[in-house]
């Protein structure tokens, strides 16, 4: 969400004109993060690709009413990945959510060391807290930790003030700090 | 007043809590690529029309098979009534 080169902006223009090829660099650009974004948001492997690919369908079928004086484009992604995952979250309220671990290794585990069981482990731990999280501080985690963005361009795609984002920041790193104090 | 690793006596607990699990969140969060594969077979399920090719009926074979049958029909008909009227007047006759 840097300063957008004019050969970007070009893309762009040519991308909401119905540009498939422009819309093709765009995608090239952005379907890791969005994925990873996703991927985090639900767990699992299968459902991340799912919803990654709707994320573009959705983006594709509806650039033409994409206005670029309102968000960035790849902040308008993430609403549009944001949205996406509200709803399958929703749908799957009454089937049981199948947690980070179904990422399968297909090592087996005497072929894995010692210290990649913990790591795995603890970060099986950590996202079983960050989901228990309402699904704006989830967003939140993801985007300052997985895609390294700064508060600023996190108010950007949720929407919200500089200031709100560092004080959500921080309630959400009390809910986590209060949740392994009990567990431990 | 600081400690020999450097932190302050002083601080606030809550504060190095937070640092902590703030340094636990960056080193166990990273992002996640998908696969090549994965990546490009959107790319070509987004940008590239699929091709569907439409097979119309051929309506002219059945409009002849229709046809034909249709004159072979009456043909039939128009010859079995001719040779049923003959047969009836030579009962007659």
């Amino acid at each position: 969400m840097e300063n957008r080169s004019e050969q970007d902006e070009t893309i762009l223009d040519q991308a909401i004109q119905g540009d498939e090829a422009a819309f093709s660099i765009l995608y090239k650009d952005n379907v890791k993060k969005i994925y990873s974004y996703i991927y985090y948001r639900t767990g699992n492997v299968s459902d991340a690709e799912d919803l990654t690919a709707r994320v573009f369908q959705r983006a594709l079928k509806h650039i033409t009413r994409y206005k670029k004086t309102s968000v960035p484009f790849s902040a308008w992604l993430y609403r549009i990945a944001h949205n996406l995952v509200a709803n399958w979250h929703r749908d799957n309220q009454r089937r049981k959510e199948v947690p980070i671990e179904d990422h399968v290794d297909l090592r087996s585990k005497q072929d894995i060391p010692d210290h990649e069981i913990e790591k795995k482990q603890e970060v099986e731990g950590l996202m079983r807290a960050v989901r228990q999280l309402p699904s704006d501080r989830q967003m939140v985690l993801i985007l300052k930790y997985v895609e390294d963005l700064s508060n600023k361009e996190i108010g950007e795609i949720m929407g919200k003030s500089e200031g709100a984002i560092k004080s959500l920041y921080h309630r959400t790193l009390m809910d986590l700090r209060d949740y392994f104090e009990v567990k431990e | 007043m600081k400690r020999k690793d450097g932190m302050k006596i002083d601080s606030d607990p809550d504060e190095i809590l937070d640092k902590n699990l703030e340094e636990k969140l960056e080193g166990l969060l990273n992002p996640v690529t998908p696969s090549s594969t994965y990546i490009d077979e959107l790319q070509n399920r987004l940008t590239k029309t699929p091709e569907v090719v439409v097979e119309y009926p051929n309506y002219l074979i059945s409009i002849l098979v229709l046809s034909s049958g249709f004159v072979l029909g009456t043909l039939l008909l128009f010859f079995l009534g001719k040779i049923f009227r003959m047969t009836s007047s030579k009962a007659k006759a």
